[in-house]
């Protein structure tokens, strides 16, 4: 595998919001706003491919009976690091994403593919890997956002992009309305592997369940 | 102060359900609620840790505090639950083989449920005390259970229904998902 | 044993490793915290306050007992130029989601709201959430005076000269907003009468 396949791997065919559907809490909370979607995706990819770079280096010290709560250990201190960095310079976002900061180290994107990858193989990959998953998770996050904060409140960024006479579909940036336009990305995804699939005359296949933790 | 605790009860199962208003514990909630009775297996899983992490963590956070290490508080929690979920585990194979066939194999899931850390540092960030820390890691696990019990029932009807190849599998489970936190929705801002 | 042995000591040494890091880290961003949440509350006080150079927080011992149940949780009395010109609220109410902290300035010599600003909330996205913006804010300045206390009326509403139009939809939290800015005047008028000038 190349590293360029690595990259496009997290990104589109393993995107871990829209196929595996990993993470799903973060993604259903913080997406409110575009701007929140930004800053979670950007978090969770810095502590992604910390954690991956050296859980990566440490594959061969770590004894295979307590790797799990090694790789915790790991990611609960990058997390906290990410958490001080924001307080200190980027306090508005850490404001803003509250109690989803310290929840990352929960997000079964990251223990995952610390089990699934970075245990397995060298750390430049590794790091590809992370920075793959992270963007991956970033661009569907902004998608979401971006889509909630259109629909939901009638701005993107904060600013307003219809006249004084729109009136925003409140009810997309409430709960319900996250996991509707979840739910609908999701589909959207589906339905557009399903045309490819067919466009390639091949056998359409049943279509992969994606992997819940 | 039986009113206080109904209110608290009432507050933590129905306004601020932690799956459907606060957004806690979304993965089991969808992956582990195709039959009624592992749900409800599941939602007593989590009852049980709830309970003992709010009571654990709330000790710790006094640690922490009293030596200025606050900012250790993510790492500690995390390995207080996961060793918690462990003992615990270790606990009920020795004591209970019919418990343990019923909750063992969820109880390994419950280290990664955003659930639990999340209600534990609700807590400290909230300034509850120990009694009430605990009061409300069981009610936050009971409202927990009650909205993966009920989403349960949906999902078996669900299976037996005719749903456009895309959105089946996970999209027609948000969708139905988000029906139900509707319902829930009428619950807000409800004052007790 | 030896088997036993080697995982727990990596593990231990796991963890040493990456709380001495964690050490590193907080002993570098600590300060920059602490400083900018500082610079953050008196950049809110000026806001609120722009005429004063000058905010010193009053002992509680000095005002909790002029008001009993007061939401207020710390008050200072802003200066300029050494003179007087009012006082600062910290105020924390309960709101449609949760608790509403403010920030709150009231006048010394006529006793009314200077500004009214939201430090933090959990009011429901698109609706109580606009608590916080200006437009709404702005319907507080210059209302109050002595022994005024502020009602609210529905958005759309006839206002009279001590009332504020809530929020469409949002009256609860409008309604939060305001028992703070009632509570901040009420205080005033207490310090006032108490010979605690400011």
């Amino acid at each position: 595998m190349t590293l360029y396949r690595t990259l496009r791997n997290g990104i589109i065919d393993e995107n871990p919001t829209l196929r595996l559907v990993l993470g799903t809490c973060p993604t259903l909370a913080v997406t409110t706003a575009a701007i929140n979607g930004v800053g979670m995706g950007l978090a969770t990819t810095f502590v992604l491919i910390c954690s991956n770079i050296l859980i990566s280096l440490l594959r061969r010290v770590i004894p295979d009976k307590v790797r799990i709560p090694a790789y915790v250990v790991i990611i609960a201190s990058f997390v906290t690091i990410v958490q001080l960095l924001l307080e200190a310079y980027v306090p508005v976002l850490h404001q803003s994403l509250g109690l989803f900061i310290p929840l990352i180290v929960v997000n079964c994107i990251i223990l995952g593919r610390a089990e699934a990858f970075a245990s397995k193989n060298t750390v430049l990959y590794s790091a590809v890997d992370g920075l793959g998953m992270g963007l991956g998770f970033t661009l569907a996050l902004i998608a979401m956002s971006s889509l909630r904060e259109i629909v939901g409140a009638g701005t993107i960024f904060g600013v307003a992009i219809f006249g004084q006479n729109w009136h925003p579909m409140l009810m997309v940036a409430l709960p319900p309305g996250g996991f509707l336009t979840y739910g609908l990305l999701i589909g959207l995804m589906n339905k557009l592997q399903l045309v490819k699939v067919n466009l390639k005359t091949h056998p359409a296949p049943a279509l992969e369940e994606g992997g819940a933790k | 102060m039986i009113g206080n605790i109904l209110t608290a009860f009432i507050t933590a199962v129905f306004i601020d359900n932690v799956v459907l208003a606060r957004f806690l514990g979304i993965c089991p909630f969808l992956g582990v609620s195709q039959s009624t009775k592992t749900a409800a297996s599941m939602g007593a899983a989590v009852v049980f840790v709830m309970t003992l992490a709010s009571a654990a963590t709330w000790g710790i956070q006094q640690v922490l505090d009293s030596f200025g290490l606050g900012y250790l508080q993510t790492l500690a929690f995390i390995l207080v639950i996961a060793a918690l979920v462990q003992f615990v585990e270790l606990f009920i194979r020795k004591s209970s083989d019919a418990l343990y066939r019923a909750l063992g194999v969820y109880l390994p899931l419950i280290t990664t449920n955003c659930a639990v850390l999340g209600i534990c540092i609700v807590n400290i960030q909230t300034k509850l005390g120990f009694v009430d820390s605990i009061l409300n890691g069981a009610f936050a696990g009971f409202g927990f259970s009650v909205a993966i019990v009920l989403f349960s029932g949906i999902q078996i009807r669900m299976q037996e229904s005719d749903i456009p190849e895309a959105l089946k599998g996970f999209p027609s489970a948000l969708i139905a998902a988000s029906l139900v936190s509707l319902a829930f929705f009428g619950f807000q801002g409800m004052k007790l | 044993m030896r088997e036993q042995l080697r995982p727990t000591i990596v593990l231990l040494l796991i963890c040493l490793a990456m709380t001495f890091c964690l050490a590193l880290v907080n002993g570098a961003t600590v300060d920059v915290i602490a400083a900018r949440q500082a610079a953050d509350a008196s950049a809110k006080r000026l806001e609120v306050m722009p005429q004063a150079d000058e905010f010193t927080e009053l002992e509680s011992a000095e005002w909790q007992s002029l008001v009993s149940d007061s939401p207020v949780t710390a008050v200072y009395q802003a200066k300029a130029d050494g003179a007087a010109v009012g006082y600062v609220y910290d105020v924390t109410v309960d709101g449609y989601g949760g608790a509403v902290s403010l920030i709150i300035a009231v006048q010394a010599d006529d006793l009314t709201l200077s500004g009214v600003r939201v430090l933090s909330h959990q009011e429901t996205a698109g609706l109580g959430a606009k608590i916080v913006e200006k437009d709404f804010l702005d319907r507080f300045a210059g209302k109050g005076g002595p022994t005024t206390v502020l009602n609210v009326i529905r958005s759309g509403g006839a206002a009279g000269p001590d009332s504020i139009e809530a929020i469409a939809s949002a009256t609860i939290s409008s309604r939060a907003v305001v028992n703070a800015a009632n509570a901040a005047l009420k205080l005033s008028e207490a310090l006032v009468n108490g010979g605690v000038t400011p």
